[in-house]
């Protein structure tokens, strides 16, 4: 099998500049959220590189930064003020499996590029890799994938939930507000998205043989599923009832089983679809922003 | 209602086992012991007070910015627990009193 990343370790000559995109979009701190906001749309981006005017990188300003302005009727405040300033950038003459692992360690969907004093260059996405490897492997034919589907703030997390591990119970959702933290969304969401995952994953262990956690995050909401392999609720109205558990002595004692699992996560989340067979119970959950309505 | 965590410790009967954040305050006690409660109706920034005695129980106090718990009746953390609750930076104490009265005493300045 040809794995892309062994490909790429063996050209160590692939440098981040020969895959970066050059034609940059930036802004200055001077500017307004509402400068930032019509870029975006007009750009069809997720996040601005923020530039001094000699090219120095100092920040970045992504959508979230924007919902947040929104949501507090602040899109006229500066750039400068609401920007992140802690940005993660690459060196043009980093090695191509360098910025990789910061993809995958870092959970960027596009890092901007500088070069020996800091000034902003480029942005490179894991697509411009993949598509610019593709070119390198001769293999055309591969649609051309627009600047916009590469710059976005989405965010995944796939998870295996064992049933019956008390001890791990719990890393999934922890996974998830940790995520959720570092991405500045709103207090209320982390807080009902960290609540709903967490019976949600609890009751896989509780009550199943297993199975697992899958958190999308997206701009507006984030979707949870948790799907499990067995043996399935009998009775979902009655699993829905507060106060109503199956749950055995053994796991009472731990403190679980006060009939409040399903009914929390209807009650903190704002979609939640049940299905239920002995081939498994799947839970969908979603979570949107409250505020301001 | 709200008090200083370092104030709290402070007081003769409670054992400290994890110092976690003292500098913080309190917004106020929560007395349950079942999760799920737990997680519906606790408030961030309060001292949970509880008897159970398992790793879920700083996985919650993490998951809802819980930054303390204190372990009534002379329960004793377990050491798979404390180890949690050092990596997550959750303050652990310890006390052989009851709920009641450990916050009977606290309110009414017996320290």
């Amino acid at each position: 099998m040809l794995s892309v990343r062994n490909l790429i370790k063996s050209q160590s000559e692939l440098l981040v500049k020969d895959m970066m995109t050059k034609n940059l979009i930036t802004i200055s701190p001077d500017d307004t959220m509402l400068d930032s906001k019509i870029i975006m749309k007009k750009k069809n981006i997720s996040g601005i590189p923020v530039v001094e005017k000699d090219g120095t990188l100092v920040g970045i300003v992504s959508i979230v930064d924007v919902i947040l302005a929104l949501d507090e009727v602040a899109l006229d405040s500066k750039v400068g003020e609401r920007m992140s300033k802690k940005v993660i950038s690459l060196n043009e003459n980093q090695e191509v499996s360098v910025a990789l692992d910061y993809f995958r360690k870092f959970r960027y969907g596009r890092l901007p590029v500088v070069d020996d004093e800091n000034k902003a260059i480029g942005i490179i996405t894991p697509n411009d890799i993949v598509s610019r490897l593709i070119n390198f492997l001769d293999l055309d034919k591969v649609s051309d994938s627009k600047e916009a589907s590469d710059c976005n703030s989405e965010e995944e997390i796939y998870l295996d939930i064992k049933g019956g591990d008390f001890t791990h119970a719990g890393g999934a959702s922890s996974q998830l507000k940790k995520i959720l933290e570092k991405m500045s969304c709103s207090k209320d969401v982390i807080r009902r998205a960290a609540i709903a995952s967490y019976e949600a994953e609890m009751n896989v262990v509780i009550h199943s043989n297993g199975g697992f956690f899958n958190a999308l995050i997206l701009p507006d909401k984030i979707i949870i599923r948790v799907h499990d392999y067995g043996p399935g609720i009998e009775d979902i109205s009655l699993a829905l009832k507060k106060g109503y558990s199956t749950a055995t002595d053994n796991i009472r004692s731990m403190g679980f089983g006060a009939g409040m699992g399903l009914p929390n996560i209807k009650r903190f989340s704002d979609k939640f679809r049940i299905v239920s067979s002995s081939a498994g119970t799947k839970l969908d959950i979603e979570i949107t922003s409250r505020e301001g309505k | 209602m709200e008090f200083d965590l370092r104030e709290f410790t402070e007081n003769s009967n409670i054992d400290l086992v994890n110092d976690g954040d003292l500098n913080i305050k309190i917004s106020k006690p929560y007395i349950c012991d079942l999760l799920s409660h737990v997680m519906s109706n606790a408030e961030e920034n309060v001292l949970w007070i509880t008897v159970q005695n398992n790793s879920n129980i700083v996985a919650v106090a993490s998951l809802l910015n819980i930054p303390a718990i204190l372990l009534v009746e002379g329960v004793k953390i377990n050491p798979d627990v404390l180890q949690a609750a050092i990596q997550e930076n959750i303050t652990i104490l310890e006390t052989d009193l009851s709920a009641f009265d450990v916050l009977k005493n606290f309110f009414n300045g017996d320290r």
